[in-house]
């Protein structure tokens, strides 16, 4: 299996291939139809924003009224989604601060879906920064989720975020007395560290605070509410990301090659922010996500076909997944026009 | 490189208001950015974070955000404004002058 260590030896053969920070393949548009879908506007995150609050506070109020009957189990699995994974789309968005016109609407948007996502604000910034710097990069990206030859079993547990959760814990004990794990010193510039450990401090008092609630009350259903979502609402969200790169080319500079698009019904464009043109995202991330269906419009001629369903997506990623167990040199292709 | 003065570097037609177009001025590629109130800026055009050309780049009001990492940067200060941006970029004098801009370089 290869060594998929941030900073590690496949970090020099990816210098050596100029891979680094490397020269990607853009579709021409014309500049006046990208200035248009490029424009920001505060109105039609806010209307999701709300939405997706509004949902949120209205499950969580039914599970509450519901706890002890068994009418807490679906009222507890629609909070979960919301939380655990429909946060992951805000996130990514407001991350990008392309969801409101405003900065500081999108940074609040972004530290509340941290929170929901169990990632310490900061250094998943300047992760997700190298991931769009050099994408599926052996060596160098440290978000590639779904690693050739990796036991199938450790998709089966990012279901329940168990192998997610683990590693940032290690990492927000150690950034909260003042250490940054290896990986995060290759991409998150030292000057930037500091955020990191006030954050990862503030982790922690948050989620002991709720463990004390737990405690004091007698019953596990503050942490229903506040961190349990994470692991038993992330499920849809594992979903969706598997769609984006597995079983997708390495060490390319072409998005093409190792990025998809899936078209999505409008449920799971809502939960998942559009970000089913996940192509077109990394092409052009400084298009909002709600402008990504008439960017993919003005492209696709470009572009590879989407995947019509994520059904039609899974039956192409699950078999290679199993094949890479064995053969790492397994790839799906791509036809690019 | 040549003595500093006023040149002459696009039609002022040429940049769409809140838009950005690349100028190259002895051999450095300049962003020039004009906002929608008809002022116009010079900046480097190489972001200060990534490896991208902010010519391609958004502008928003006064900022100008990098088509790669979405890091921003004030136009006229030059400042990095949002993260992932964080050094400033260099700055030069820009006027309009008639149908034309000009950067003191």
């Amino acid at each position: 299996m290869r060594n998929y260590t941030v900073g590690g030896p496949e970090a020099k053969n990816a210098a050596q291939n100029n891979l680094v920070e490397g020269d990607w393949y853009k579709p021409v548009i014309d500049r006046n139809t990208l200035k248009s879908l490029m424009s920001r506007s505060n109105g039609i995150a806010a209307r999701d924003t709300a939405l997706w609050l509004v949902l949120l506070v209205g499950s969580g109020f039914i599970a509450y009224q519901c706890w002890g009957t068994w009418w807490s189990v679906p009222s507890f699995g629609v909070y979960g989604i919301l939380y655990g994974s429909a946060s992951d789309a805000r996130w990514h968005e407001c991350g990008h601060r392309t969801a409101f016109r405003s900065r500081r609407v999108n940074d609040a948007v972004y530290y509340l879906a941290s929170i929901m996502d169990f990632r310490e604000p900061i250094s998943w910034r300047w992760s997700h920064a190298r991931h769009h710097s050099d994408t599926i990069i052996v060596g160098r990206d440290p978000e590639i989720a779904f690693k050739r030859g990796a036991p199938l079993v450790n998709v089966f547990l990012e279901f329940f975020a168990i192998r997610t959760v683990i590693a940032e814990t290690k990492k927000i004990l150690m950034n909260s007395v003042g250490r940054a794990v290896p990986e995060q010193a290759d991409f998150q510039p030292a000057e930037e560290m500091r955020g990191s450990f006030w954050w990862s401090r503030f982790y922690i008092l948050l989620f002991a605070g709720v463990a004390v609630w737990c405690v004091v009350v007698g019953s596990v259903l503050p942490a229903m509410f506040i961190g349990l979502p994470t692991f038993y609402g992330r499920w849809l969200m594992v979903i969706y990301g598997i769609t984006q790169h597995a079983g997708l080319a390495e060490d390319v500079l072409d998005h093409r090659l190792n990025t998809r698009t899936v078209m999505m019904n409008r449920v799971n464009r809502f939960l998942y922010l559009n970000m089913n043109y996940h192509l077109e995202h990394h092409i052009f991330p400084t298009v909002p996500y709600h402008a990504l269906p008439a960017l993919h419009d003005a492209v696709a001629d470009q572009l590879p076909s989407p995947h019509s369903s994520i059904w039609h997506a899974m039956k192409e990623i699950f078999p290679t997944l199993a094949k890479q167990r064995t053969d790492q040199s397994v790839v799906l292709s791509r036809v690019v026009p | 490189m040549s003595e500093q003065t006023w040149k002459i570097v696009s039609e002022l037609n040429d940049i769409q208001h809140d838009d950005v177009v690349c100028v190259e001025v002895e051999g450095v590629k300049i962003a020039i950015v004009r906002t929608s109130d008809n002022q116009v800026f010079a900046v480097d055009s190489q972001c200060t974070h990534g490896r991208a050309s902010l010519a391609d780049g958004y502008v928003d009001g006064l900022e100008i955000e990098c088509p790669k990492h979405n890091g921003r940067f004030n136009v006229a200060t030059g400042l990095a404004v949002a993260s992932p941006a964080r050094t400033p970029l260099q700055t030069f004098p820009c006027r309009i002058a008639g149908d034309c801009v000009e950067i003191f370089y």
